[in-house]
C-alpha cells in the first residue's frame, strides 16, 4: 500500500520543509484516518481526537526539519506525536497532568523520543498489517496485555501501573518487557503462518 | 541517567510509560551516549505496532481544511489582513527569502545563499501552485532584508545570477516532482554509497507516461563551499553522462528534473566547480538505481475527498 510507503513521505517531508501545504495536504491524506483512528481510541471523544490530530499535522508543519529520516518513519514519529498528545490530553481531562501546567501547551516534537533504527527487523514490522496486530495482541497472557493496555492506551506511568495493580515496580517493568517480546514472536508466527 | 537506568527503562520508554523527568534524561543521554542502546531501537519498532493495531478512522470533512487553514496562517507569517495578495505586491523577490523572523524559519543565512528568485518566476503550467512562506511576508521585514541584500550586491553580483538560476530551475521541478508525486507514478530508491553518501537519501520520481520528466528528489546533501555545485552522471558501463547539476537548499535537499534513465546502470555525483562535459574528479556519491520493494511498480495515490 502506497500509504506505508516512507520513500514518499520522505519526499513529502522535503516539500513540506520548503514550505509548501501542498505537501501537508498529502501527508495528511496518507496518515490523517491512522492519525485520527488511533487519537479517537485514547480519548474516546471525536472533538478531542480533532484538536490532537490538528496539533499533530501543524507540529509536522512547523518543525519538519527535526525529522531524521534514520530514525524511524513519518508515519511513526506522528503517530506518536499523535499518541503523546492525546495521553496528555486525556490525563489533563482526568485531573492528573503528566507535568507542569495544563493544557494547552504547544506539541514539541523533540518530546518524541527516538533512536536511530539499526534494528533490522524494525522495517519489517511496518508492513505489518493492524489485524495481525490485534490478533497477536489478544493472545498475550492476561496480565502481559493488561500492562500494555494501561500503559500504552491508557496512558499511565509504570509507577502508576504498580499502584493500580499492587504489583511492584520492578515487576511492572519486567511485565512491559515481556509483553513487548511476546508480541513481537506473536507477530512473526502469524505473519509466517 | 547512565546507560544501565536507561537499560532498566527501555520498556517503559518504549510504551511512553515513562515519567517526564526520566524520559528528557534518557534523551539527553541518547544525544551523548556513545554506545548506542539498540534493544531501546527493537523495543521502540515492536511498539511502533501498538499504534498500527488501531483501525484507522476517516476524519470528519472538516479537519482538513482546517489543519490547511491553520497551516497556511502560520506560513504568513504576523497578520497584514492582505493575505496571499500581498504575495505579487512583494518587493525585489530575492529579498523575500531573507526571512529572519517567524516561526517558519529556521535559516540564518544571508539571503544571498537564500536566493528566492523563483518567486517572481511562477512557472505557469503546473497546476499545484508552490505556496507557503515566501508568500505574504510582511512588507517591513521584506523591506529591511532589501536593504541588507544592496549593501552586499556589488561582489556577490555574479554567484547571486548563477544561484538564482539554479533556484528557478530547482523550484520548477520541485513542483513538477510534487505535480508527479501526487498524480501518481513510479519510484525508484537509491542506495547511496560514497564519502559524501552518509544521510544521503534519493529517489527518482518517474511519472506515469505522459506527465513530464523523471525528477531525481535528494535529501542529506552536504553544503558547498564557493560556487561548487553537484553534477549527476548516468553510468552506462563506464562511460558518465551528464544528467544537469544541482545546488541543495539550505535544508540539504535538491530537485533535479532529468532526462530518461532508462539503460543506466547507475549514477553518480560529482562536485564540480560548474557544470562541466566529463567528471574532473572520483565521485563523492554513487548509487545503483534498485526498484523499491513494492512488486507493482505504479504507485498511486489520490487527494482527499474535500478536493
Amino acid at each position: 500500500m502506497s500509504h506505508d510507503d516512507p520513500t514518499v513521505d520522505l519526499v513529502l517531508l522535503a516539500r513540506l520543509q520548503g514550505g509548501a501545504d501542498d505537501a501537508l495536504a498529502v501527508l495528511y491524506d496518507r496518515h490523517g484516518a491512522a492519525a485520527y483512528g488511533l487519537a479517537v481510541r485514547l480519548t474516546a471523544s471525536a472533538e478531542m481526537a480533532e484538536e490532537v490530530v490538528q496539533e499533530a499535522f501543524l507540529a509536522l508543519w512547523r518543525r519538519s526539519e527535526t525529522y531524521r529520516a534514520d530514525r524511524g518513519t513519518v508515519r511513526s514519529w506522528l503517530l506518536t506525536v499523535v499518541r503523546n498528545r492525546a495521553i496528555d490530553a486525556i490525563r489533563a481531562r482526568d485531573g492528573r497532568p503528566r507535568s507542569g501546567p495544563a493544557l494547552p501547551r504547544p506539541v514539541a516534537l523533540d518530546d518524541v523520543i527516538l533512536v536511530a533504527s539499526d534494528d533490522p527487523e524494525a522495517e519489517a514490522l511496518r508492513a505489518v498489517e493492524g489485524e495481525v496486530v490485534r490478533g497477536a495482541l489478544a493472545e498475550l497472557p492476561r496480565e502481559q496485555r493488561e500492562v500494555v493496555q494501561m500503559a500504552y492506551f491508557g496512558g499511565l506511568t509504570y509507577p502508576e501501573v504498580a499502584a493500580a495493580t499492587g504489583i511492584p515496580l520492578g515487576t511492572v517493568k519486567s511485565r512491559m518487557r515481556l509483553a513487548l517480546e511476546r508480541l513481537r514472536i506473536l507477530v512473526g508466527q502469524r505473519l509466517s503462518a | 541517567m547512565t546507560c544501565d537506568e536507561l537499560d532498566d527503562l527501555t520498556s517503559a520508554l518504549a510504551l511512553g510509560a515513562a515519567l517526564p523527568e526520566e524520559v528528557t534524561a534518557a534523551r539527553e543521554h541518547l544525544a551523548s551516549c556513545g554506545r548506542g542502546h539498540p534493544d531501546l531501537a527493537r523495543m521502540l519498532a515492536i511498539a511502533e505496532l501498538l499504534a498500527a493495531s488501531v483501525e484507522p478512522v476517516t476524519p470528519p470533512p472538516g479537519l482538513r481544511d482546517r489543519i490547511l487553514r491553520a497551516a497556511r496562517a502560520e506560513a504568513a507569517g504576523a497578520p497584514l489582513g492582505d493575505g496571499p495578495a500581498a504575495a505579487s505586491d512583494a518587493p525585489a523577490s530575492v529579498a523575500t527569502a531573507a526571512a529572519p523572523l517567524g516561526p517558519r524559519t529556521r535559516r540564518a543565512e544571508l539571503p544571498i545563499q537564500q536566493p528566492s528568485g523563483a518567486v517572481d518566476h511562477q512557472p505557469t503550467a503546473p497546476s499545484l501552485p508552490v505556496r507557503g512562506r515566501f508568500r505574504a511576508l510582511p512588507a517591513w521585514l521584506a523591506a529591511a532584508a532589501a536593504v541588507a541584500l544592496a549593501i552586499g550586491l556589488g561582489a556577490w553580483n555574479v554567484s547571486l545570477r548563477r544561484d538564482l538560476q539554479a533556484r528557478d530551475d530547482q523550484l520548477a521541478t520541485e513542483q513538477e516532482a510534487l505535480a508527479a508525486i501526487t498524480r501518481g507514478g513510479q519510484l525508484v530508491a537509491f542506495n547511496i554509497v560514497g564519502p559524501r553518501a552518509e544521510g544521503a537519501h534519493g529517489v527518482l520520481v518517474r511519472p506515469t507516461q505522459g506527465e513530464g520528466r523523471p525528477v531525481v528528489a535528494m535529501e542529506g546533501l552536504a553544503r558547498l563551499a564557493g560556487g561548487q555545485v553537484y553534477q549527476l552522471w548516468a553510468i552506462h558501463g563506464d562511460q558518465p553522462r551528464d544528467l544537469g547539476v544541482f545546488v541543495p537548499d539550505g535544508s540539504g535537499r535538491s530537485f533535479l528534473t532529468v532526462p530518461e534513465l532508462s539503460g543506466a546502470d547507475a549514477v553518480a555525483v560529482t562536485v564540480e566547480p560548474r557544470r562541466v562535459e566529463a567528471p574532473t574528479s572520483a565521485p563523492v556519491m554513487v548509487a545503483r538505481l534498485t526498484n523499491f520493494r513494492v512488486p507493482d511498480q505504479s504507485i498511486r495515490f489520490t487527494r482527499g475527498m474535500s478536493d
